[in-house]
């Protein structure tokens, strides 16, 4: 059962395009068409704007939170082809680091796992990936995937820092791993991973038969098996598993949607998937013990949205 | 699916992406008055190319004969009565006329070297086409009769700034003598042809250059500008001050702006950098770009709109372009509309957007059919608003969100013995309403139990019977507490009375505090928080306490019975059970691992619950079936559930599980308590943990630094005592001025302090800090 706990005013005047939470839930960054992004404390369920940060030069399009051991850190990318990584000290938000390499819209951002320090991989859409790290000094390092998706690509996650093959591996520890997965106007889903300072291209998933949308790393089970969740404007969402031993992936459709999937995200604990469509509806998925997904919660239509009638009347 | 404002318009000629190229960087770009030819003028580049329909053909070539800087334009105009007529810019200062009916090779007319620096712009005024205005970088604009070939005006504004474009204002009627000025400095300026001396009208518009302005065609005050600070602004010019309409901010400084004709809302524009595209803005929404174009390679320099879907641009890149709207790049139907996220405890966060004009586009296209004038479509590319919801899955008993904190809370694992731990445990699970996970406590309590073995089996099982069954009826209040009282009874019972079930058993509970107490004195007599160590440690110092409470409790002595228990794990051989039921038993547990739901609603349950009661019990059943159960726990994300099992457990299973595997799930559950701020719960299972790479997590960061209370500088010495820099005692007490060896306090503040007694005594008195340093220390 999935109810409305309270809705926000984000006061943003152009279309919201990515909401985030940071660690502990405690805080919430939206970010919208109108070049701005508002961090809001949603503590005990209100929810007051603490910031509102300004420094887009056009839309800005998806957020990412550090991990909380890098401080109050959040990164942004946007239309205006920058990634902004933002700064809380003393309660105070600024820049701390803006790259403008990218030739095109910057479409996704995302955080490493703490383990790999502060690092951050771009997605954009002159079909690059960068990959940024903060050598600790105040400045940053970047390194480019060049040609990842042909046309653009749209979305970057990482996978988990987890040893890869821990059940087979006795011998020596290997050092783990850096991967990530990205998806692209290609219709492709490559995962890429780092072997000597070089980001190099690992597999390619072909699933899909549009625009790959968003690409969400499932978090570390504690298990040498991998699951990626991909959603895509051909409606559908792809779960992708590996299960540690080969290099062979695995694909199982979750469902056609009736409209463009846009958002695949996963929670913390639990393996749950929320996944978020043109439809205007999130829905919750889950895994059964025999390994079927089965949607577990869908917000409540009557809730879920504004009826007609209220919307003509904004 | 989806629908979006296209403007799409039924094309009566085939328009196509059409490009040729200049040989040269282009700087400026003008038609001719049926727009069948256009000029196209660069540094290296002055041509005139013929527009066909299936493309653009080379004609004349107007860079020909002595080439000097005359050639070099910066701008380029073409006189629009008379065909034949064109205008450029030089570089140089000069401004050219041109005229394509000379007989020579060379079509130059006359050469007017009135400016001083290079020529911006020069533009015909739009009724006069003898009036040739000019304005260049020496900060004048001069008047020239094309006909008399001579400066018949100059208009100097008092700044001596560059003035960057000029245009005439095209409405007849009032603004036959108009025209507007935009200047280095940012301002724009509003000057009659009448009135050489100054200005009409002045305003700040831009910090920065302002490098480009357009009247709006149709709204004959508006006049749109635009700068390197990136904007561009649409003003209303008869209100005083200055009321800016509209602004648009771009990604990169901009060169040039147009009205989009027949639109009111629209405009394109290029970049003076970095944007190679030309971006089409509707008014309505002015933080994407309606529609975008590309075609070059560099960025572009000038746009001259054809008509309302088709115009034309020349770029640094050397190439003229004609763009369509048909082939325009729409970034606002590619924005993700949504966005979403879900919180630790369940909660979703969740922003959509209204799909842009959806209903409204369809309106209107039906009435763009039965009326003869086309709504402004324009309008339509209105800002999109998004609304945000927050979704909470409480009470949804699927997820596994809920209890997530209360059982990290509550969950015991250590300190007591086995059967007393999972038995907490399970009723902690059950309370929670976590019947899965509860079962599988309780068999694991009955797969490991090891003490009087059949004996205690049979009564085990009976209690947990009926209990399962209560769970199964959906016991909520009375038969939950039912099936604990009936619990208890059956363990009173069966002499065990180990149950922890908090209130009933208060002596059990006073065990675990007080051997809580002793277990923390243990540790910090060994350090390093070594349970092995300490479980030796803890029966001879607490065992009169427990030898007074109750044998059972004898089950406390567990922990280092275990190890006795892995040898006989190794000697119980399957051939000394029953084949059969060993199978029996074992498929059963396997299914129900795997299911995840020991069912105890399942008749084989009660077999289950029936064969030890026949049976000799194994005292290990299966070790495999329970690293699966863990395993299974772990895929379904309930990496709590298995790091919990896998702590009581300890040596039992422990072998049998890989370490990488299990440091694996230490380490995801330790960082899933960070994300609930579990700081302590994840210092237990720090703690806990045997395996070397985790539990040396809390030694990590656990250095204090210190500085001197004189000199505030680090001390890095040996000794913590001695400041190396001032060569200070650092513990001196403030009052006695002695050494203290014992407790030191101080204050945060000012970093003074002593004997605890004396700060005492002196702060039952004083406000301030002893020393003298002015600080009024807070001591309480």
């Amino acid at each position: 059962m999935v109810s409305v706990l309270n809705t926000i005013d984000t006061a943003h005047e152009d279309m919201v395009h990515d909401a985030q939470l940071d660690y502990y839930g405690t805080k919430l960054a939206t970010c919208s068409s109108d070049r701005s992004i508002k961090v809001f404390d949603v503590r005990n369920g209100q929810q007051t704007l603490i910031s509102d940060l300004t420094g887009h030069e056009g839309p800005v399009w998806q957020l990412a939170w550090a991990h909380p051991m890098f401080g109050s850190t959040l990164a942004s990318c946007g239309y205006d082809r920058k990634v902004i990584i933002w700064k809380e000290t003393n309660g105070t938000w600024a820049k701390l680091y803006e790259y403008s390499n990218h030739d095109s819209s910057v479409n996704s951002v995302a955080f490493a796992p703490h383990e790999f320090g502060l690092l951050l991989a771009c997605g954009s859409s002159d079909g690059t990936i960068s990959i940024l790290s903060s050598t600790g000094d105040g400045t940053w390092d970047s390194k480019k995937i060049n040609n990842a998706h042909s046309i653009g690509c749209n979305a970057v996650s990482w996978a988990p820092a987890v040893t890869p093959n821990a059940l087979f591996d006795t011998g020596n520890r290997p050092p783990t791993v850096k991967r990530i997965v990205s998806g692209g106007c290609d219709n492709l889903v490559k995962i890429w991973r780092e072997e000597d300072g070089q980001w190099i291209e690992e597999q390619k998933l072909e699933g899909h038969s549009d625009w790959v949308r968003d690409v969400a790393w499932a978090p570390s089970i504690g298990l040498p098996k991998s699951i990626i969740a991909t959603c895509s404007q051909d409606c559908r969402v792809i779960i992708w598993t590996n299960d540690g031993t080969s290099n062979t992936w695995s694909s199982k459709v979750l469902q056609k949607f009736n409209d463009v999937v846009w958002h695949v995200s996963w929670s913390i604990t639990g393996n749950i998937l929320a996944v978020s469509g043109g439809d205007n509806k999130v829905s919750l998925w889950k895994e059964s013990t025999e390994g079927q997904w089965v949607c577990i919660s869908d917000v409540n239509k009557g809730q879920g949205q504004i009826s007609e009638g209220q919307r003509t009347l904004q | 699916m989806q629908q979006f404002v296209h403007d799409k318009v039924n094309y009566t000629k085939p328009e196509h992406h059409m490009s040729f190229n200049c040989e040269g960087p282009a700087n400026a770009l003008a038609l001719n008055k049926d727009a069948t030819m256009c000029v196209v003028a660069g540094r290296t580049v002055f041509r005139i190319v013929g527009i066909e329909d299936h493309g653009f053909v080379d004609r004349i070539n107007l860079r020909v004969g002595k080439i000097n800087l005359n050639y070099c334009a910066a701008d380029v105009a073409w006189n629009h009565h008379d065909e034949n007529i064109l205008a450029s810019a030089a570089t140089n200062g000069s401004v050219v006329i041109w005229n394509l009916n000379k007989p020579n090779r060379s079509k130059q007319e006359c050469v007017l070297t009135d400016h001083k620096r290079t020529v911006n712009r020069v533009i015909f005024h739009k009724a006069d086409a003898s009036i040739l205005l000019s304005g260049s970088q020496d900060g004048t604009m001069k008047l020239f009769d094309i006909r008399k070939h001579a400066v018949s005006l100059t208009f100097t504004g008092k700044m001596s700034e560059s003035v960057r474009d000029i245009q005439f204002c095209p409405h007849i009627g009032s603004g036959y003598f108009m025209f507007a000025a935009a200047y280095d400095n940012g301002n724009i300026q509003l000057w009659d042809m009448r009135r050489q001396d100054r200005c009409i009208k002045q305003f700040p518009a831009h910090t920065g250059p302002a490098f480009s302005l357009d009247w709006h065609p149709e709204e004959k005050d508006w006049l749109a500008t635009a700068g390197r600070d990136k904007m561009i602004k649409v003003w209303d010019t008869t209100q005083n001050p200055e009321r800016m309409i509209k602004s648009v901010q771009t990604i990169a400084s901009v060169a040039r702006v147009k009205w989009r004709p027949q639109r009111k809302l629209h405009l394109a524009s290029a970049s003076l950098l970095l944007d190679h595209h030309v971006n089409v803005w509707a008014l309505g929404r002015p933080y994407i770009p309606f529609a975008t174009f590309d075609g070059h390679k560099d960025v572009v320099s000038s746009i001259v709109w054809l008509d309302t879907h088709i115009f034309f641009t020349c770029g640094k890149d050397g190439y003229l372009v004609q763009h369509s709207f048909k082939d325009a790049k729409r970034p606002a139907d590619s924005v993700i509309p949504s966005g979403v996220d879900m919180d630790l405890f369940g909660h979703v966060s969740h922003a959509f957007g209204e799909r842009t004009g959806f209903k409204k586009a369809s309106q209107a296209g039906r009435s763009f059919l039965f009326f003869s004038k086309a709504p402004d479509k324009g309008d339509l590319f209105t800002e999109s608003r998004s609304d945000m919801y927050v979704h909470t899955t409480k009470h949804n008993l699927t997820l596994p969100f809920e209890g997530f904190i209360e059982s990290a809370k509550r969950y015991k694992l250590s300190n007591s013995s086995f059967d007393a731990l999972c038995d907490h445990n399970a009723d902690v699970a059950r309370r929670l309403n976590r019947p899965k996970v509860s079962s599988c406590w309780s068999v694991l309590h009955v797969l490991f139990c090891n003490k009087h073995l059949s004996h205690s089996i049979t009564s085990r099982t009976n209690s947990v019977a009926p209990n399962d069954k209560q769970d199964n009826n959906k016991g909520t209040g009375k038969s939950q507490l039912n099936s604990t009282q009936d619990m208890n009874k059956v363990n009173v019972k069966d002499s065990t009375s180990d149950d922890s079930d908090g209130e009933s058993s208060e002596l059990d509970n006073k065990l675990l505090v007080d051997s809580g107490l002793l277990y923390q004195q243990a540790d910090f007599f060994f350090g390093d928080g070594e349970t092995d160590g300490l479980d030796y440690d803890n029966p001879t110092s607490s065992f009169d306490m427990l030898t007074k409470v109750d044998d059972d409790l004898l089950d406390y002595k567990l922990p280092y019975e275990a190890i006795q228990v892995r040898h006989e794990l190794k000697t119980v051989s399957p051939e000394d059970l029953e084949a059969g039921h060993q199978t029996l038993v074992g498929e059963q547990k396997h299914n129900n691992m795997t299911d995840n739901q020991i069912s105890p609603s399942e008749p084989e349950d009660e077999n289950i619950i029936s064969i030890p009661s026949k049976l000799d019990i194994p005292r290990i059943s299966q070790p495999q079936i329970v690293v699966d159960m863990l395993k299974t726990f772990a895929q379904q994300g309930d990496i709590q559930s298995t790091v919990s099992m896998l702590i009581v457990l300890g040596d039992k299973i422990r072998q049998y599980i890989d370490e990488e595997v299990q440091e694996a799930w230490f380490q995801s559950y330790i960082e899933i308590l960070g994300y609930y701020e579990l700081w302590t719960v994840s210092a237990e299972i720090i703690k806990l943990c045997h395996i070397g790479q985790v539990s040396s997590l809390n030694q990590q960061s656990t250095t204090i630094h210190t500085y001197c209370s004189q000199c505030s500088r680090q001390i890095l010495g040996k000794v913590g005592w001695l400041c190396e820099k001032c060569k200070s005692v650092t513990n001196s007490c403030s009052i006695c001025h002695l050494p203290v060896r014992h407790m030191y306090i101080w204050c945060q503040g000012c970093c003074h302090g002593g004997h605890i007694d004396h700060i005492k005594d002196w702060f039952a008195v004083n406000n301030e800090c002893p020393t003298g340093c002015g600080h009024m220390c807070q001591y309480t």
